[in-house]
C-alpha cells in the first residue's frame, strides 16, 4: 500500500527513448548535453542531520532484516565513495593502459550520424555528485532501493536515497547515461545527450536474482565476481549459488574437511572460506546479496565421496528410477549420523555467510522416493523431520530459509511460516503455476519457471545413448528436457503473476532467473547468461513487460555496457536494424 | 611463402602448443584417482621427430582444388620414444603434426609432457576433400583477429577451408580500392571493413595452416548494402513496410538485371579483387541463393516478376561472373538456388552449395554437378536463438515465443549425424567435394563467436574427415565421440578458443555413467 503510495505521488512518464536498462519506473529528459568532469567531486547531505545521521553511519549490513549482524564495517559514505570511485574507473580514461568502460554509440545511430557534441565547453561540464540522504520513514525493501535522480542543464546533480542501496542503484542509472566520443581528443571524458533529466525509481519485486550452478560444473570466483557486476549492472539484488549437487562438492567447510577434498571435481578447484567471503563481499559492495543453496536430502551423491555411510541408493542403476540425472544417491532419513552431519555443516557455515545474506537455501528439489524403497507418503513424515531440523538450524542462526516447491507440493510438509518457497515448474497437475501454488497455501514465493526462464536450456540433450538400452531415449534430434532456447523475448514476456490473485500477490517476493550447468562452464558463461538475463531483469525490476523495438534497442544498448566492462555477451539484433530504427519489424 | 616455410612454421606452432597450451587431463580420469605415469620408472624420451614428405608439392599447394593435394599422413610413435611421419605433401605434414599435439598432456606438476598411448600408429587420410566452416562476416562485424582465431580453431579440427561469406545486404566488408565507396559507405562504419593487407593477412594466415580462405560476395540477392554506395545499380532498395514481400529479411535490395551499368560496376570490382584473392584461393563464391523475382518488378531494367522473363538475365549475370572467375584462375562456387530453383544452365567446373533441404545434395549431383553439403536442418549453427525481428504489440503475440525459422539449436549429437552422402547413389558420391558447416551471424559477432561455433562445430569437422558412417556402415558412435569431443574442447580451451564444455565433468570423469 505504502508502496502503491509513493508510486502514485511520482510524475507522469514521459514516452521517450532514454536508453536504460532495466528503465526506470518514472523519467523525463531533454537534449542538452554534459560532459562529466574527469575530476568531479561527490557531497553528502542529510534531511535530518541530527539523530539519524548515526543510522546511516552505521553498517552496511543489515539491509532491512534487523536480527542479522554485520561484519561488512563500513558506514554508508564509504560505500557510496566505493561505488563511485568503481564508477569514476569505469568512465574516466585515464590512460591509453586503462581505457573507460563507455562506448561511442554509433551502433544505435545512422552510419556518419551520431548525434555528438562539438567541443567541451566550460558551462556544459558536471563537476559534481551530491547524495541527499532523506528521512526512512519505512523499513519496505523497495523503497530503500529508490532513488531520485536529477540532473540540471547547469550541471547540479542531486541524488535523494533513503539508504546506500538507493545510491549503489542511482549510479548505476548515472552511469549509462553517459557515452563515449568518437574522437579521441574528445574521449577521456564522457557526455550525456539527456539534460535536463529526472528520474524517480523503485523496483516492483523485493527479491531479483539469479541462481547459478556452480557444481554441476566448475566455475571460478573470478568468473563469479565478473557475472556480480553484470547482475548489478542490471538492478539485480541476490545470487543464489547452487554450491552444491550430486556431481560435485566445491564448498570447502572447515568442520567436514574432507567433504570438499572429496567431493570436488578437483582438490585444487574448491571454494576456500576467503574465496567465499571474497566473492559476498564484493557481492554486499555492489547491492547483491550472495546466498547459499546446499541442496538436501536429494541432489547429494557428492557427499559419498568423504561420507559413504551417509548416502542412500549411491549410485544405484539404472538411475533414471532413482534420480532426474546421474549420479544417484539421497542423504538417508531418520539417521543420527545424518543428523549430526547436517548440524556440523550448518554450524559451520551458516555463521560464514549470515553477515552477507539473511537467506540461506535448503534445497529440497527432486527427492526421489524410490530411491528410499518408499511412497512419497511413507517418506513425507520422514522428509518433514528432516527438513525440520534443518530449517530449525537456519533460525538458530536468525536466518530464513528458503526451500524448493516441492517440499510443500509433492510431499505437503509443513514449513515456518517465514520459510521462502522457490517454485520452479510452469504447471503443476491442476494446471496453476507452482507459483500460484505456494502462495495459495500461504507462502512466502520466488517464481522462475522452466518454461521460461532457464537459462541452460535448449542447448541439446548432454546424456549418451546406452547402446545397452534398445529404448535409449537418446534419440535425434537430442533435445533436452526443456527444448527449446528460452531467446531473450520468450524470458520477457514471462507474466509471474498471471495466475496469481491480487489478494496474494503480496505474498510473491521476487524471482530468479536460473543458469543450471550441465553444458556451461566459465567460458561460455557470459554468453549463456547474456544478454538474456538482462530480460529478466527488468521484469523483476518492473513486473510485466511487452517487447517492442523500443525495448530492443535498450537491451542492445546493456550488450554493449556488458561488452565494454568485459562481460561476453551476444548481439541481441544485427547492426543494421540498430543503425535502421523501424525497418526491422513484422 | 613455401613449402619449407610452411612444414617450419608447424613445426613452430606444434612445438609452443605442446609447450604452451597443453593441459592436465583430470577431467577424464576417476576423481582424486592416479593417473600420471608414475616417475619410479623409466620411460623413452622423445628428442626427435622424423619428419620425411614423400613428394614434391604441387604449385598448388597452397590454394588446391579439392582433392589436388593429398592431406594423408601416418604417424609412429614407439615405446622408446622414436617419432616417424610420412605425408605426401606438406599440408599432409600440418594435419600429422595437429595429430601429435593431440596424443600429450601436461603433468600436474607441469614439469613433463607425456604421452600414455606409445606405441602409436595412425595412418590417416580425410574422406571429403572440401571440409569447410562458413563464416558471415557481413551481418555483424567481425575483426580480422577474431577470423584468424577461427582459423586456427579450423584447423585443429583438420577443416581445409574457411568460407568468409564476406559481403551482405547489411553491410559490405570488403575494401575495393577501384570502387573505394562501396565499403567506405557500404561497411558499418568507416574502417570496419578488411583493407587489402587485411585480406591477405587472413588468407595468408590460413595459407600457413592448411586452411584456404575462400571470398564470397553474395549476388544478385543480398546486395542492398551495394546500394550505399551505388544507388542506381540497386533495385527495390530497402523497401518500407512490406519488405518480406521483397526479401528474407531487411534490407531489401538485389543488383539490376538487365543494367549495363551494373556489368561496368562488376566489371571493376572483379578486376580488382579476384586477382588479390586468387594467390590463395583456387574457388571464389559468387552467391546466388534467395533471389527474390517481386524485386524485378520493381527494376525498371525488367518490369517483370516472372521467372520466365528473370531466369535468361540471371543466367546472363551468373555467365558473365563465372566467366570473370575462371579468367582469373578460380573455380566458381553458388548457393544451390541458381541450379535447383532458377535451373541455371552451369559449367561442369562450377561447385554447387546446397543447404536447404536433405535431397539438394542428390538433386544436384543427379545434374552432373559437384556438391557441397550442409543442411540447415542439421549444420547450420545460428538455429535456435529465437526471432531477432521485432513484432508491433498486434503481431507479438502470434509470434511467441519467438522462436527462428530453423529452430531448434542444432546440438553436436544431431550435427555428429548428418551424412553429407545420405540419398547419393553410389555412383555419384564423387561429385560431393563435402561440406560446410555454417555460422550466420544475425546475432553473432566476435564477442560470443567462439560459443556459437565450438564445440559442435568439432562434429561435422570429424563428420568430414571421417565419413559419418563407421566401418560397418552404422553411424559413429556418440559414446566414443563423447570424451574424444570434450577433450578436444579442453585443447582448444587451451589454445585460447572460448568453447563450452559438452558434458559436466562428472560425466567426463566416469566412463559411461551418464549413458542411459
Amino acid at each position: 500500500m505504502l508502496l502503491a503510495n509513493y508510486i502514485a505521488s511520482l510524475l507522469c512518464v514521459l514516452n521517450t527513448v532514454l536508453a536504460i536498462w532495466p528503465q526506470p519506473v518514472e523519467f523525463e529528459h531533454g537534449s542538452k548535453v554534459l560532459w562529466l568532469s574527469p575530476g568531479f567531486k561527490v557531497h553528502y547531505k542529510f534531511e535530518e542531520p541530527a539523530g539519524i545521521l548515526g543510522t546511516l553511519q552505521s553498517r552496511l549490513m543489515p539491509w532491512w532484516y534487523e536480527h542479522t549482524t554485520s561484519i561488512v564495517d563500513q558506514s554508508s559514505k564509504d560505500i557510496l565513495d566505493a561505488a563511485v570511485g568503481r564508477m569514476r574507473n569505469d568512465l574516466i580514461s585515464t590512460s591509453a593502459d586503462s581505457p573507460s568502460k563507455v562506448f561511442v554509440p554509433w551502433k544505435f545511430h545512422p552510419k556518419d550520424a551520431i548525434p555528438e557534441p562539438g567541443t567541451v565547453k566550460y558551462e556544459n561540464i558536471i563537476y559534481s555528485i551530491t547524495f541527499l540522504f532523506r528521512r526512512p520513514y519505512t523499513l519496505q525493501p523497495q523503497i530503500e532501493e529508490s532513488y531520485s535522480l536529477d540532473i540540471s542543464s547547469e550541471g547540479h546533480v542531486l541524488i535523494s536515497i533513503y539508504h546506500p542501496l538507493g545510491g549503489l542503484q542511482a549510479l548505476t542509472t548515472f552511469r549509462q547515461l553517459f557515452y563515449k566520443h568518437s574522437d579521441p581528443s574528445e574521449a577521456t571524458s564522457p557526455y550525456t545527450p539527456y539534460i535536463p533529466l529526472s528520474i524517480k525509481d523503485v523496483p516492483v519485486f523485493e527479491h531479483r536474482g539469479l541462481n547459478l550452478d556452480i557444481s554441476r560444473n566448475i566455475v571460478t570466483p573470478a568468473e563469479v565476481m565478473r557475472t556480480i557486476e553484470a547482475l548489478a549492472m542490471n538492478k539485480f539484488n541476490r545470487l543464489h549459488l547452487h554450491a552444491s549437487d550430486a556431481q560435485s562438492w566445491p564448498l570447502e567447510i572447515p568442520a567436514l574437511p574432507e567433504l570438499a577434498i572429496k567431493g570436488s571435481y578437483h582438490k585444487d578447484q574448491t571454494w576456500s572460506v576467503g574465496d567465499l567471503h571474497e566473492v559476498q563481499t564484493f557481492g554486499a559492495l555492489r547491492g547483491i546479496q550472495v546466498y547459499l543453496e546446499i541442496d538436501m536430502p536429494g541432489h547429494t551423491a557428492s557427499i559419498h565421496a568423504a561420507y559413504p555411510d551417509l548416502i542412500k541408493s549411491y549410485n544405484r542403476q539404472p538411475w533414471p528410477n532413482y534420480s532426474a540425472q546421474p549420479c544417484a544417491g539421497q542423504l538417508i532419513l531418520n539417521n543420527s549420523a545424518v543428523t549430526n552431519f547436517v548440524s556440523t555443516l550448518l554450524d559451520d557455515l551458516l555463521p560464514r555467510t549470515e553477515p552477507f545474506s539473511a537467506l540461506f537455501h535448503l534445497g529440497g528439489d527432486e527427492v526421489d522416493a524410490n530411491a528410499y524403497d518408499m511412497s512419497p507418503s511413507e517418506l513425507a513424515p520422514y522428509l518433514q523431520d528432516f527438513v525440520d531440523h534443518a530449517v530449525s538450524k537456519v533460525h538458530s542462526h536468525f536466518l530464513t530459509p528458503i526451500v524448493w516447491e516441492e517440499h510443500i507440493l509433492d510431499y505437503n510438509l509443513t514449513l515456518p511460516n517465514d520459510t521462502v518457497v522457490q517454485a520452479w515448474r510452469a504447471r503443476t497437475p491442476n494446471g496453476r503455476s507452482a507459483v500460484a501454488e505456494v502462495v495459495k497455501r500461504g507462502y512466502k514465493a520466488l517464481f522462475g519457471t522452466n518454461e521460461y526462464w532457464y537459462l541452460d536450456c535448449g542447448f541439446g540433450g548432454w546424456r549418451d545413448p546406452d547402446l545397452t538400452n534398445p529404448d535409449s531415449p537418446v534419440k535425434s534430434p537430442y533435445l533436452d528436457y526443456c527444448s527449446p532456447l528460452s531467446n531473450w523475448r520468450h524470458i520477457y514476456s514471462y507474466d509471474p503473476l498471471a495466475d496469481i490473485p491480487e489478494s496474494q500477490q503480496h505474498l510473491v517476493l521476487g524471482g530468479e532467473v536460473h543458469m543450471w550447468a550441465e553444458q556451461t562452464d566459465g567460458m561460455n558463461l557470459d554468453s549463456n547468461l547474456w544478454p538474456r538475463a538482462a530480460a529478466a531483469g527488468e521484469i523483476l525490476w518492473r513486473g510485466k513487460g511487452v517487447v517492442s523495438e523500443d525495448v530492443t534497442r535498450r537491451l542492445a544498448e546493456m550488450r554493449e555496457w556488458l561488452v565494454a566492462k568485459g562481460v561476453r555477451a551476444g548481439p541481441v539484433q544485427v547492426t543494421w536494424c540498430l543503425m535502421n530504427p523501424g525497418n526491422c519489424r513484422q | 611463402m613455401d613449402s619449407y616455410s610452411i612444414v617450419q612454421a608447424a613445426i613452430a606452432r606444434t612445438k609452443d602448443e605442446l609447450s604452451n597450451d597443453n593441459f592436465v587431463p583430470w577431467k577424464f580420469h576417476p576423481r582424486n584417482s592416479i593417473f600420471e605415469p608414475p616417475s619410479n620408472v623409466s620411460y623413452g624420451t622423445i628428442s626427435n621427430v622424423a619428419i620425411q614428405q614423400n613428394s614434391t608439392d604441387p604449385s598448388n599447394v597452397l590454394k588446391p582444388l579439392a582433392g589436388a593435394v593429398d592431406e594423408s599422413y601416418s604417424l609412429i610413435i614407439t615405446v622408446n620414444g622414436a617419432v616417424m611421419i610420412n605425408a605426401v605433401s606438406s599440408v599432409g605434414i600440418i594435419r600429422a603434426l595437429e595429430t601429435f599435439t593431440q596424443f600429450f598432456y601436461t603433468t600436474g606438476d607441469g614439469n613433463s609432457i607425456y604421452t600414455n598411448l606409445a606405441p602409436v600408429y595412425v595412418q590417416d587420410a580425410p574422406k571429403f576433400q572440401h571440409r569447410g566452416l562458413n563464416i558471415d562476416v557481413a551481418r555483424s562485424p567481425f575483426s580480422p583477429h577474431d577470423i584468424m582465431r577461427t582459423i586456427d580453431a579450423v584447423a585443429y579440427n583438420k577443416f581445409n577451408i574457411l568460407h568468409l561469406h564476406a559481403t551482405d545486404a547489411q553491410s559490405w566488408t570488403i575494401q575495393i580500392p577501384a570502387l573505394p565507396p562501396l565499403a567506405d559507405l557500404g561497411a558499418y562504419m568507416k574502417g570496419l571493413s578488411y583493407s587489402p593487407d587485411d585480406l591477405a593477412a587472413i588468407q595468408t594466415y590460413g595459407a600457413y595452416r592448411g586452411v584456404q580462405v575462400i571470398i564470397e560476395t553474395d549476388m544478385p540477392g543480398h546486395t542492398a548494402a551495394v546500394g550505399l554506395s551505388y544507388p542506381d545499380l540497386v533495385a527495390a532498395l530497402n523497401v518500407q513496410p512490406g519488405w518480406a514481400n521483397y526479401s528474407a529479411e531487411p534490407p531489401t535490395g538485389q543488383l539490376k538485371l538487365n543494367d549495363s551499368a551494373v556489368y561496368d560496376f562488376l566489371e571493376k570490382l572483379w578486376a580488382d579483387l579476384l586477382p588479390r584473392v586468387n594467390p590463395f584461393s583456387a574457388y571464389f563464391h559468387t552467391g546466388g541463393d534467395e533471389v527474390n523475382a517481386n524485386v524485378y518488378g520493381l527494376d525498371p531494367t525488367v518490369n517483370s516478376n516472372d521467372t520466365k522473363v528473370i531466369q535468361p538475365l540471371l543466367q546472363k549475370l551468373v555467365d558473365y561472373n563465372h566467366d570473370k572467375v575462371r579468367a582469373a584462375g578460380m573455380t566458381p562456387v553458388v548457393w544451390e538456388e541458381m541450379l535447383l530453383q532458377w535451373n541455371l544452365t552451369l559449367g561442369a567446373d562450377v561447385v554447387v552449395q546446397t543447404w536447404q533441404t536433405d535431397t539438394a545434395v542428390a538433386n544436384v549431383v543427379a545434374q552432373g554437378h559437384k556438391a557441397l553439403a550442409g543442411d540447415a536442418n542439421y549444420w547450420y549453427l545460428d538455429c535456435g536463438r529465437g526471432q531477432w525481428i521485432d513484432f508491433a504489440q498486434s503481431t507479438a503475440q502470434a509470434a511467441w515465443p519467438f522462436a527462428d525459422y530453423c529452430t531448434p539449436t542444432k546440438n553436436w549429437r544431431l550435427m555428429y549425424t548428418y551424412d553429407p552422402l545420405a540419398g547419393v547413389p553410389a555412383n555419384a558420391t564423387q561429385l560431393v567435394l563435402g561440406g560446410e558447416v555454417h555460422i550466420w551471424s544475425e546475432q553473432v559477432d566476435g564477442v560470443n563467436l567462439d560459443d556459437m561455433v565450438w564445440p559442435r562445430a568439432c562434429a561435422a569437422a570429424e563428420v568430414l574427415w571421417s565419413g559419418s558412417k563407421d566401418a560397418s556402415g552404422q553411424n559413429r558412435s556418440q559414446v566414443t565421440a563423447s570424451p574424444r569431443l570434450s577433450e578436444m574442447r579442453e585443447r582448444m580451451v587451451q589454445r585460447g578458443i572460448g568453447a563450452g564444455p559438452v558434458q559436466m565433468i562428472y560425466c567426463t570423469q566416469n566412463g559411461t555413467q551418464c549413458a542411459s
